[in-house]
């Protein structure tokens, strides 16, 4: 074990290293989806999609139910005439709003319970697939934390909530996201599907460069006659290739976010009409798990690679399994019946949970699970592509008869 | 004994022809200290007995022992125990010869603290001092074949095969690989050196093996091949082996 990571660590090194030197194309590339994340954003119809939440807020009454102090959110939402406000009484918040009872529920924190220590939260419930109502929920939960915070610090503290001035009761929001889609695409419909697209891209360029590239120019078998292990070779390119197709992703969140600040974000989502479960920090978090997605496609590349012995053919075919890979798994998630097993075929489920954690819909159990499933079915298919290194057809281009041939002048050979 | 080649036989498959024998019951052996010449015609199955004994080929049929390790049950052994230079040295462009060096000499769990040291004693011997840290993209073909010798050396194998390293090399760099198989001679290492250059196998090999069609038809020293074939050189003795027919359509070379 100590030896094959000596070994892998000696050629991710040299991977490195190469890359490094040759970094033009990927250079490019990165340079691409910095500018295109934050561009996305920038010219969206955001006229368009400003007037359509305005007026879905003017032309409709917002229903607000309120479990805890009704008078303190009145006060703090008495210049949104639009919205009528209500107390909870003994329904749940979910529950009235799937019955349509209320469109948000604010509920402001027990003084009771925060004595114990634990952080105040003001929780804000609303249905994450309803564009008006996710508009008001905003519209509720920036009002209690910009210009209202002030007011309700005093008022919390008089009712015995906040025992120490410094501390803010913070906004959670708490989209309910099983509900009907009436309206907005769900960011977990399109984000992770733009994340395998660009990871797909480098991934296959990644190992057709590191397999079939170096086959072709015999470097592969030069490598194969030093005493290394055949996975050692595709696990090292594993890790750098997949490192590398996080980079553009990477490149292109980092400018997102430096180009604007979360709350300005959840706001351009809101007017590309992509309606967000989660607040924006949690989606940062759950980007996390591009990195499962990262490993699973960067594998299957890898043996994609490990097939052809010429690296044109290999650049041929990568576009048709390019869309074939994406299509497949885009395909499978939408299957409502396949739900329950989602989380147990590879590549499928690291977008699946991805998708998943974006509704606010999974838990850290279901991630652990894909997570691990995903890392073993990668580990199989490097050790797959790892038979197929040495195979001598594709190494040399010498051709062994057909097990079973029946016509043919090497059918009656005898040796 | 350091390369023990018995009866190996390979198989090769032509949609045309069908199957035929690429290495036909090829058996030699090549001791501790000694070059051992392959000598063939194109096509002749030199380098496909070249690729089983390295392990990138299975033998069909017979047996092959590096070192004492047998290809076909221990091939990590076997690699441990070999260097290997070809006609093309197959670099990588972007790593400089050091680097490359490094590189192979790490994988080849060749004593950490000794590399450096075996590193610059082999830029020394090839003279290699004015592009050691230059990129191989940049090299010329004399240059990139020393750093390939350079890459069979750098663990210090006991046995170093060579597939007709000197392929398109010009004269003074033909030279320097000369002295340096010979070099190897004195070191106690077992080279196994295969060309269809005769004067360079008049030159070098302690034996011969003539091989042609996938089967070694002679087999010895040079005034032993000189003295069964009554001819006075080397080229004479090829062609009565032979038959004059050259090379053949195997596809085994």
């Amino acid at each position: 074990m100590k030896t094959m990571g000596h070994e892998i660590l000696t050629l991710m090194h040299k991977e490195i290293i190469e890359t490094i030197r040759e970094f033009k194309s990927l250079g490019l590339f990165i340079g691409f989806c910095a500018v295109f994340f934050p561009m996305f954003s920038l010219f969206g119809n955001t006229e368009i999609s400003a007037a359509l939440i305005e007026d879905q807020i003017s032309n409709q009454r917002g229903k607000i139910g309120v479990r805890g102090d009704i008078d303190l959110v009145r006060d703090v939402l008495k210049e949104k005439k639009e919205l009528d406000i209500s107390p909870l009484y003994d329904i749940e918040p979910v529950k009235s709003i799937e019955d349509d009872v209320y469109d948000i529920v604010v509920v402001i924190p027990d003084s009771k319970k925060t004595a114990s220590g634990e952080k105040p939260t003001i929780d804000v419930f609303y249905d994450s697939h309803s564009e008006g109502t996710i508009s008001w929920a905003v519209e509720v939960a920036a009002a209690m934390s910009s210009s209202q915070m002030k007011m309700l610090r005093t008022k919390l503290k008089k009712v015995g909530v906040d025992s120490d001035s410094s501390t803010i009761p913070k906004i959670k929001y708490k989209g309910i996201p099983h509900m009907e889609s009436t309206g907005a695409a769900p960011l977990s419909e399109t984000l992770p599907t733009v994340i395998l697209f660009f990871i797909t891209t480098v991934a296959i360029g990644g190992a057709i460069g590191g397999i079939t590239m170096e086959r072709e120019n015999k470097r592969l078998a030069q490598l194969l006659l030093l005493p290394i292990k055949r996975s050692s070779i595709l696990y090292s390119l594993l890790l750098v290739v997949s490192g590398i197709s996080l980079l553009p992703v990477l490149a292109g969140l980092f400018s997102l976010s430096w180009a604007f600040s979360l709350d300005e974000i959840a706001d351009r989502l809101k007017m590309h009409n992509l309606a967000v479960s989660v607040p924006p920090e949690t989606v940062l978090w759950i980007l996390l798990l591009t990195v499962p997605i990262a490993i699973s496609v960067t594998a299957s590349s890898i043996l994609f690679s490990c097939y052809y012995r010429i690296a044109q053919q290999a650049r041929g075919y990568s576009l048709i399994y390019m869309v074939v890979l994406n299509g497949i798994v885009r395909y499978i998630i939408t299957f409502k019946s396949l739900e329950s097993i989602l989380l147990y075929i590879p590549i499928v489920n690291s977008v699946y949970v991805m998708q998943q954690a974006l509704d606010g819909k999974v838990t850290a159990f279901q991630i652990i699970i894909a997570t691990l499933i995903t890392l073993a079915a990668s580990a199989w298919m490097i050790e797959v592509g790892a038979k197929k290194l040495s195979d001598e057809k594709l190494l040399v281009g010498v051709e062994r008869a057909p097990r079973f041939q029946f016509f043919g002048k090497g059918a009656l050979t005898n040796r | 004994m350091t390369i023990r080649a018995e009866g190996v036989k390979k198989w090769f498959y032509d949609r045309k022809r069908g199957e035929f024998p690429a290495v036909d019951g090829v058996s030699f052996e090549c001791k501790k200290g000694e070059v051992f010449g392959l000598l063939g015609p194109n096509g002749a199955g030199k380098t496909t007995t070249l690729m089983i004994i390295t392990t990138i080929l299975k033998p069909d049929a017979g047996k092959v022992e590096v070192n004492g390790f047998d290809v076909a049950t221990n091939p990590e052994s076997v690699r441990l125990n070999f260097g290997f230079v070809s006609a093309d040295a197959a670099l990588y462009d972007l790593l400089t010869p050091r680097e490359t060096l490094e590189f192979v000499g790490k994988l080849s769990k060749y004593p950490k603290e000794k590399l450096a040291a075996r590193i610059d004693e082999l830029i020394n011997l090839l003279d290699m001092s004015s592009f050691a840290d230059t990129r191989c993209q940049a090299l010329s073909t004399g240059m990139k074949q020393r750093v390939a010798i350079a890459r069979a050396l750098v663990h210090d194998p006991p046995v170093v095969i060579m597939d007709e390293p000197t392929s398109g090399l010009d004269v003074p760099t033909m030279q320097s690989v000369y002295q340096l198989v010979r070099q190897c001679r004195e070191m106690g290492k077992c080279v196994l050196f295969s060309t269809h250059i005769m004067s360079e196998a008049e030159k070098l090999c302690d034996r011969i093996g003539i091989i042609n069609k996938g089967k070694v038809l002679a087999m010895g020293t040079l005034s032993e091949l000189k003295e069964q074939y009554a001819k006075s050189d080397l080229e004479e003795i090829f062609l009565a082996v032979v038959g004059g027919s050259g090379g053949n359509e195997n596809n085994g070379s």
